[in-house]
């Protein structure tokens, strides 16, 4: 507990610690972000600005005047939604990227991460990164076909003689079924993509080439260590999760008096300030598990001499 | 005052007839006496008091007496029942035509079942029962067996697999006035499995549309004038619509294995029972009512059985004002509009135990706020029915019973169950009360009673807050943006899903292709991301992101389901024949509701407060256990309001047209002198070096405005158009009859305007888009700005949400 709460802390310290790297992720995510969030705000300006009501709409965002907006905008809406899909697609590429950055700078020795280092390491990891993250969504695949699909549907024969959730005796049955399900779901996709995080840090650690063993790698050693990596875990969501609840509570409570273009800058700021601390907190989160990765193999066997330093030499 | 043209509104509805409680076989002139009135109405002073004239019983046309046995094993029902009929045509009668209900879950070529599509996943992949109704025996009266006149009736749409009319052949005419008395004895079982109303799931039954039930024999009609041919009115049961039956007695034994033993509720009074039988396994309860078209009954062991009465002296949620109110705005004394107590009963299924208050808070609301506008509720009690788990059986009503349904899991904040008890229970007075044909005109119950359920919803339990669902369990929520579903070819993120991926670009020797094109392997279902509650959730809100609360009251989802498509089809048609049951659902719910509370505005605001709930008053009372059609209303709404609605009705009912006003010019600019040449011939007098650009800056001094308002759609409506200008403590109201295309108007030198206002009092809520009703002349990006930041914001957590999958 204290050396998953110490590495959870030092993996804090490492990456706020790297504020321009910190600094390019925020752009990363704010950049693509804007493709969506100014014709939203320019079809909202259309709507809104010349609203004689416009002082309440600040307030409120309105049964009616969702439902109008929404109708009039329906074509420009329908547009960004597919905007926002392909986006989060370049999300997910830019996120093998951004993941082989960070684990690449905490990988090298203390002080010599840089700019430039994460590029280095971004681009020198992004396709075996790819690799790990499509074997991860062919998992996620599989545990949806035990979860949603006919695995479930057998399951739940096992266990209440029925194949449907509608067949269950009463709806409190089956809405607790449907939570079990769901929480199965939540925790078997907590141990993927964990176990993904792992498989990265393995194929940067010991420069590793197959995506597939690494992969296997990363399944294997959150099996083996599901304690240390699950408490891990659980502390970057808790910090998130108490980020997201404080900037929402202040969001709601405060934008409500926001009437000027000060204070919509003032809130514009705070949800950055938010954005840019989840940024931080999923660093910290490759960062501390790159320490726990790391002891946990120094208790296995004695460290080796970093494979990195030696071949990168030679770059 | 607006002007209105006298030419066609002058036209009262020609069609406008009384219900079917008095005599029949009356002169046309004696029969349409609404038609003098009515004209003579709309000059004259409004009425100043409606007499009060709640009938009190129904012309009982018919009257059954059966006796039926529940089978749960078989999940049968066999019975017998003698039904009596009386003829109220001016001619004789030779045949008689009952409904056979059960017989449209018989097979998949039923017009029901071809009408609302193939079966779905679910009804595909669990266990299906069939149902059927079969009648064993027809006898006369004089014990003659008619059961070989027996035929079949298609008169919908000739598909020749519907079994859901019958026709039995009188030995001897029924003559004008007189009755006929046959029995009938026959077998029916309860389908399961399938999307059905009246169906059986693990022991629970629900008795509806069971038994073989009596067409209603009137002269037809054609836009509510009567043709002077008379003939059986029984439609097939459709997927749609279901309801129209004569008012009459209904008395019934029903005989249930002891298990169902004080588990049991119907239309009527118990007037007998339960009495166990000799071998002590079954009992037998008895009920009768008189004054209603149905009969409907439940089974079921496993709900709690709970009861309270309705007390309309103790209600909590009385309003004494709105007493006062009413009882002025009908002339009458707050006695005679009281109310009756009501014994309620509610079977409950345990898992809801916990939500009890809330059912009876919403079942005793809806019995006090229709009680109070339209007339005290008949009868001395009402079954409500909560279906269990899993049944298909949903919100529905019979006379004196409703059917509703909840989750075990609800939130406050979101109105269910609450929402489709009030409606269901206001289908008491519209459908079992003012009983119209459901199948030719749905919208005068859905309709009137979506529109009466709106009121009462926004008056009792305020706005509604949006949810959406995951894991079967509502979430307060709103996402700005959706994604689109995955795999609908446009959402490249299907691609990280393996939902979009067509095996077939892998070539692999699959052949068990689905009817869709996507390939399913046996044992496997490959489209994982199919909308997974838990994983949409994630998906469109990930987690804890920003979302703006969003409450609404019940009129603007009203609106909301209207405007997605206005034009599909006219308001008023057969059910069955409406474009798809999306344009049924707006014309029969939404759109009907939107035009009663628009001309409730209307109609109130030209004939003062009150007008509207005197028109609505008078049509319950003069159709209560009647059967009006469309023009009656009409009729009534004329009559009562002294408005001439003639043409409103017209565009809004028959047709499909849209309505919208909206500001298309707001704009004010200072005042430039003069410039170019005034006066006679081209030496008049010079001006133009007077002119400076430094005029339209000045704010304060005099400015030329301009306002255009715009009428987009094509109903037309008088409206009021408010122009408010700078510095002026009060808007400027306009009266425009909304005729022309667009209502200019230009001011020359007076103040700077500031905001333009079409419909302030946004009386029409059918206009198609309210966003453009207003305009203001300096742009304020402060929302824009707010809700654009909070938007990206939501975005940005998308993204971050998939940065972390990547």
């Amino acid at each position: 507990m204290g050396g998953a709460l110490r590495d959870a802390v030092g993996g804090l310290a490492r990456a706020f610690g790297r504020t321009r790297i910190l600094w390019l992720v925020f752009l990363l995510n704010f950049v693509p972000a804007l493709a969506v969030g100014i014709p939203f705000a320019g079809a909202l300006d259309r709507s809104m600005g010349l609203r004689r009501d416009a002082p309440d709409l600040v307030a409120e965002y309105g049964g009616d005047f969702d439902l109008d907006f929404r109708l009039r905008n329906a074509p420009l809406l329908e547009g960004l939604r597919g905007s926002l899909s392909v986006l989060a697609f370049v999300s997910f590429l830019l996120g093998a990227f951004v993941a082989g950055g960070w684990i690449g700078v905490f990988h090298e020795p203390k002080g010599t991460g840089s700019v430039q280092a994460f590029f280095r390491w971004g681009g020198r990891q992004w396709a075996r990164f790819l690799r790990v993250s499509a074997l991860t969504l062919v998992a996620v695949h599989v545990v949806g076909v035990f979860t949603h699909g006919k695995g479930w549907e057998l399951l739940l024969d096992l266990a209440s003689g029925v194949r449907k959730i509608e067949d269950l005796p009463d709806g409190k049955t089956a809405v607790l079924a449907e939570w079990w399900r769901g929480a199965a779901y939540v925790l078997l996709l907590a141990f993927l993509f964990t176990a993904a995080d792992y498989a990265r840090i393995s194929i940067v650690e010991a420069d590793r080439r197959s995506a597939l063993l690494a992969w296997l790698h990363g399944i294997a050693f959150v099996a083996r260590h599901p304690l240390r990596t699950g408490l891990l875990l659980g502390f970057y969501n808790l910090a998130e999760g108490l980020l997201l609840a404080a900037a929402t509570l202040l969001l709601r409570t405060g934008s409500e008096h926001v009437r000027g273009g000060f204070g919509a800058l003032g809130l514009f700021l705070l949800m950055q300030a938010t954005i840019l601390g989840r940024v931080g907190l999923r660093g910290a989160r490759y960062a501390g598990e790159l320490a726990v990765y790391r002891s946990s193999q120094a208790e296995a066997a004695p460290l080796q001499a970093p494979v990195l330093a030696t071949r990168l030499a030679g770059v | 005052m607006l002007e209105v043209s006298p030419t066609a509104e002058d036209r009262p509805f020609p069609g406008a007839r009384e219900g079917h409680y008095h005599p029949a076989g009356m002169t046309s002139a004696a029969r349409f006496p609404l038609l003098a009135f009515a004209t003579n109405a709309l000059a004259a002073p409004l009425l100043a008091q409606i007499p009060s004239s709640l009938p009190t019983q129904s012309d009982r046309v018919v009257s059954y007496r059966i006796e039926a046995t529940l089978d749960p094993k078989e999940k049968k029902v066999r019975g017998r029942e003698r039904v009596t009929w009386r003829n109220n045509s001016p001619g004789p009668v030779g045949d008689l035509w009952f409904h056979l209900y059960l017989n449209a879950y018989k097979n998949d070529r039923s017009t029901l079942m071809r009408e609302r599509g193939p079966l779905d996943e679910e009804e595909e992949v669990g266990k299906k029962e069939w149902g059927w109704i079969d009648v064993e025996a027809v006898r006369a009266e004089q014990g003659e067996d008619l059961k070989r006149s027996i035929s079949f009736q298609r008169p919908d749409d000739g598909n020749p697999d519907d079994e859901t009319v019958i026709r039995v052949v009188l030995p001897t005419p029924v003559p004008a006035s007189g009755s006929v008395t046959v029995d009938v004895e026959w077998t029916a079982r309860f389908p399961e499995g399938l999307s059905a109303r009246n169906q059986t799931r693990r022991g629970f039954f629900l008795g509806v549309q069971w038994f073989p039930k009596l067409g209603v024999f009137e002269e037809t009609r054609e836009r509510g004038t009567g043709t002077g041919r008379w003939a059986w009115n029984c439609h097939q049961f459709h997927a749609p619509s279901e309801f129209y039956a004569d008012f009459g007695t209904y008395d019934v034994s029903l005989i249930l294995p002891q298990d169902y033993s004080g588990k049991v509720g119907a239309t009527g009074r118990l007037t007998e029972g339960p009495s166990p039988s000799k071998d002590g396994k079954s009992f037998t309860v008895r009920f009768q009512q008189e004054d209603v078209h149905d009969f409907a009954w439940v089974a079921d062991p496993r709900a709690l059985k709970m009861e309270r009465s309705f007390d309309p002296e103790t209600y909590r949620g009385r309003d004494g004002q709105e007493e006062e109110r009413m009882a002025r705005v009908l002339g009458r004394t707050r006695a005679e509009i009281a109310l009756a107590p009501v014994h309620v009963t509610l079977f409950l299924q345990p898992e809801h135990a916990g939500q009890e208050e809330r059912h009876w808070d919403a079942v005793f609301a809806a019995i006090y706020w229709f009680g109070l506008w339209y007339g005290r509720y008949p009868y001395a009690g009402l079954t409500v029915v909560d279906p269990p788990f899993g049944s298909s059986v949903g919100g529905m009503e019979y006379p004196m019973l409703i059917t509703a349904g909840t989750d075990w899991r609800v939130v406050s904040r979101k109105h269910d169950p609450e929402g489709v008890l009030v409606h269901e229970f206001g289908h008491q007075f519209w459908y079992g009360l003012v009983a119209n044909n459901e199948f030719e005109h749905a919208w005068l119950d859905e309709g009137f009673n979506t529109y009466s359920t709106a009121k009462v919803m926004d008056r009792v339990f305020g706005p509604e807050r949006a949810t959406v669902r995951a894991g079967q369990t509502p979430i307060y929520a709103h996402p700005l943006l959706r994604f689109p579903e995955p795999g609908d070819g446009r959402d490249p993120r299907a691609l990280l899903t393996l939902a979009a991926l067509r095996w077939k670009a892998f070539s692999l020797p699959i052949r068990n292709a689905s009817p869709d094109g996507f390939v399913t392997l046996p044992g496997a279902d490959l489209t994982l991301l199919r909308p997974d509650p838990v994983l949409g959730f994630l998906r469109d809100l990930p987690p804890l992101s920003f979302v703006p609360r969003l409450d609404r009251l019940e009129t603007v989802w009203l609106r909301e389901r209207y405007v997605r498509d206005p034009k599909a089809d006219p308001l008023d048609r057969r059910a069955w024949d409406y474009v798809d049951r999306t344009s049924y659902s707006i014309n029969s719910y939404a759109r009907p509701a939107l035009t009663l509370l628009s001309l409730e505005r209307h109609v109130n605001a030209r004939r003062g407060p009150g007008t509207w709930d005197r028109v609505m008053r008078t049509y319950h009372e003069r159709y209560r256990f009647g059967h009006p059609v469309p023009e009656d209303f009409f009729a009534v709404a004329e009559e009562v309001s002294g408005e001439r609605l003639g043409d409103l009705f017209e565009r809004l009912i028959y047709g499909s047209d849209v309505l919208d006003y909206g500001v298309r010019v707001a704009e004010s600019a200072a005042q430039r002198r003069p410039a170019g040449i005034f006066g006679p011939g081209a030496t008049g007098e010079r001006r133009e070096a007077e002119a400076r650009a430094g005029d339209a800056d000045r704010r304060g001094g005099p400015h030329d405005t301009k306002v255009v308002v715009q009428r987009y759609g094509e109903v037309v409506v008088p409206v009021v158009i408010e122009v408010k200008f700078e510095k002026v403590a009060q808007p400027e109201r306009f009266d425009w009859d909304g005729r022309d295309r667009h209502w200019t108007h230009r001011w020359e030198g007076g103040p700077r305007l500031e905001w333009v206002r079409v419909d302030p009092e946004r009386v029409w809520l059918l206009d198609a888009d309210a966003s453009n009703n207003d305009r203001r002349v300096d742009p304020d990006p402060s929302p824009a700005l707010r809700w654009g930041t909070q938007n990206l914001f939501w975005v940005q957590n998308v993204l971050h949400f998939f940065g972390g999958i990547g």
